[in-house]
């Protein structure tokens, strides 16, 4: 048997990908052109009866405005091409003496139409490509993004894994083991996968995030349930901080995906557990404030560690930290830039200080209203 | 000589069947283990265990179905354990009579604790045995009357209104297990009620002003986020 092929030449493939989208057909586009349409048709007849001089010529302008309107709104050259011919044919058949017949006499009938071809035609070509550039400029973000990512994402997976393969291989090879360095190795190995199950987490955070691609799942929560989850596991996994909860008289209800706020109060919990440098006691508050464009929930997450170094303060949530020494220490900086990724796309702010007494200093605001252009 | 109580594992990954059916053997259960659904469907038919643990993702169909056709005919207690950690996952399966809902992975302390409850449950009738006996249920230093229909912290009485005290009765009864938001809805204001959680929350909120220390830190009444609420378990 040859080989498998296809029934027309490869050429065609490449061609016919580029000509789909711009001729794609959509209910909503083709709303728009006979919407603008009919209004302009409507407004030109409205006009005809105010105006007792019968003067017509204000007819091509409207129509000329209808043509632009709808290659503008609409995608690709099809309904620009359409208003043109429904523009043309309008004037001729409804507009000019005499009224509704075809009849190709008025002066500069061909002139009208290039024009208005001319029109939507160079509209089109300028959305769609200022449309393309705007694409092409997201998508490079979000490769950047991704790109950044799964670098801090191998590192992240790969020191655990280095921990439970080094361990279980000591454990398997070496007979002589007390039963305390026993123990101590296996200590090791659950905690580099419990760490792997964080790791997991943010990443289905990220998913989680990047799959509703416009819009977030997002209901209606009370902040001081979501909060107290984060908090409660952190308190079984490092019995030795002191975790305390501050939570406001009234009731602060916040739209939100209450998953992904539980994975940013975990990240800042466990980050300042691992880099706090030696941190004895975390407090999280809850408070309402009142910005510009409305109320915001406001969660303080401070502790009472070294803080956090000046000099990495402003990219600290750029998911990068530890760089070039990235080996020396497990990296939280994928957990950090998760959080600001989550906040982002609820809308709200995070952000980082150091306490003037000490300790490192992290708050969330999240918009207390649903907004309703998010795109 | 205790009569043991009998475990099924229905679960496709060999090591996390073993390690199941390991901790649990260690803990004074039976256990079978199978692999698929269309076998843990003959096996609960033969053996009647005394409780199932069920994975969702089976090779030969979704865990779910066999949920579905075991509540057709029994109370079994059963406790899914999934990797499907959307809120949306647990409810179904929560509404769908599942007991209990354990997101892999989880601590096998954890697990214990659950099959514990679940079988305790299925044991009393869904009535809490602690309340049929005494008409009071407690747990550390909350006790709910549910003859004076009262809530007492260290034996004072928490002035509940009596709303709050429904939720917080609801719950005793099913101590240990999770109610889902719309099932308490449905207990309190009736099949028609509109199943706004809001008016849970509020409570809830007010709830815990009342008898929880810190509110952020609730001692007795968890929230499951997106899923709805957990008594502690009773002493």
């Amino acid at each position: 048997m040859g080989k498998w092929q296809l029934p027309w030449p490869k050429s065609w493939v490449k061609r016919r990908r580029i000509l789909i989208p711009r001729f794609s057909f959509s209910v909503r586009d083709c709303t728009v052109c006979f919407v603008l349409f009919a209004v302009t048709a409507l407004l030109c007849f409205g006009l005809r009866h105010i105006d007792p001089n019968n003067d017509t010529r204000y007819v091509a302008m409207l129509f000329l405005l209808d043509v632009f309107l709808t290659a503008f709104l609409t995608e690709g050259y099809f309904f620009g091409v359409l208003a043109a011919v429904m523009g043309v044919l309008a004037v001729d058949y409804a507009f000019t003496e005499p009224y509704w017949e075809v009849s190709f006499v008025i002066t500069g009938f061909p002139l009208t139409f290039l024009v208005m071809m001319f029109i939507s035609v160079a509209t089109s070509m300028i959305t769609s490509r200022a449309r393309r550039a705007a694409a092409a400029a997201r998508e490079a973000e979000r490769q950047q993004m991704t790109a950044n990512l799964l670098r801090a994402v191998s590192h992240d997976i790969r020191t655990p894994l280095t921990g439970i393969v080094g361990a279980t291989n000591v454990l398997l090879e070496q007979d002589n083991l007390s039963p305390e360095q026993r123990k101590g190795l296996l200590q090791d190995i659950n905690e580099d996968a419990q760490w792997l199950i964080q790791v997991v987490e943010n990443l289905l955070s990220i998913t989680r995030v990047g799959s509703s691609a416009a819009r977030l799942h997002k209901s209606w929560e009370a902040l001081e349930e979501v909060v107290a989850a984060p908090v409660s596991k952190f308190t079984k996994r490092h019995p030795g901080i002191r975790a305390e909860v501050k939570v406001p008289e009234e009731l602060l209800m916040v739209p939100m995906d209450p998953l992904l706020i539980q994975q940013v109060f975990t990240n800042l919990l466990e980050n300042a557990a691992i880099h706090g440098g030696g941190i004895t006691r975390v407090t999280v508050a809850m408070d309402q404030i009142q910005k510009k464009d409305g109320a915001y929930a406001r969660v303080t997450v401070e502790d009472d560690g070294q803080g956090i170094d000046p000099e990495k303060l402003p990219r600290i949530f750029d998911g990068q930290l530890g760089g070039s020494r990235g080996d020396i220490k497990r990296n939280m900086g994928i957990g950090l830039s998760v959080c600001r990724t989550i906040v982002r796309a609820h809308g709200g702010n995070i952000c980082a200080e150091n306490k003037p007494d000490g300790g490192a200093r992290f708050r969330v605001e999240l918009p207390m209203k649903e907004e309703e252009h998010e795109n | 000589m205790k009569i043991k109580d009998k475990v099924l594992i229905v679960e496709d990954e060999q090591r996390i069947s073993n390690f199941i059916s390991v901790i649990l053997t260690a803990n004074g259960y039976d256990t079978i283990v199978v692999r698929s659904g269309e076998e843990a469907l003959t096996m609960i038919a033969s053996h009647c265990p005394d409780l199932i643990v069920l994975d969702l993702g089976l090779p030969d169909m979704d865990g779910m179905e066999v949920l579905r056709s075991v509540r057709k005919w029994s109370n079994l207690p059963v406790v899914v354990v999934s990797a499907r950690q959307h809120e949306q996952d647990k409810v179904e399966a929560l509404d769908c009579g599942a007991d209990d809902y354990l997101v892999k992975p989880f601590g096998t302390s954890e697990l214990l604790a659950r099959i514990r409850a679940a079988i305790r449950h299925t044991r009393t009738s869904l009535d809490n045995s602690q309340i049929a006996q005494s008409g009071k249920f407690t747990t550390g230093e909350l006790t709910i009357d549910y003859d004076k229909h009262q809530v007492l912290l260290r034996g004072e009485n928490a002035k509940l209104t009596v709303n709050e005290y429904k939720i917080v009765a609801l719950l005793g009864k099913y101590a240990g297990k999770v109610l889902t938001y719309d099932f308490i809805i449905r207990e309190l204001w009736g099949p028609k009620a509109r199943s706004d959680n809001q008016i849970l929350r509020v409570n809830m909120a007010n709830i815990r002003r009342k008898i929880e220390d810190n509110p952020g830190q609730p001692q007795y009444i968890f929230t499951e986020v997106g899923v709805g609420y957990r008594m502690r378990e009773g002493d």
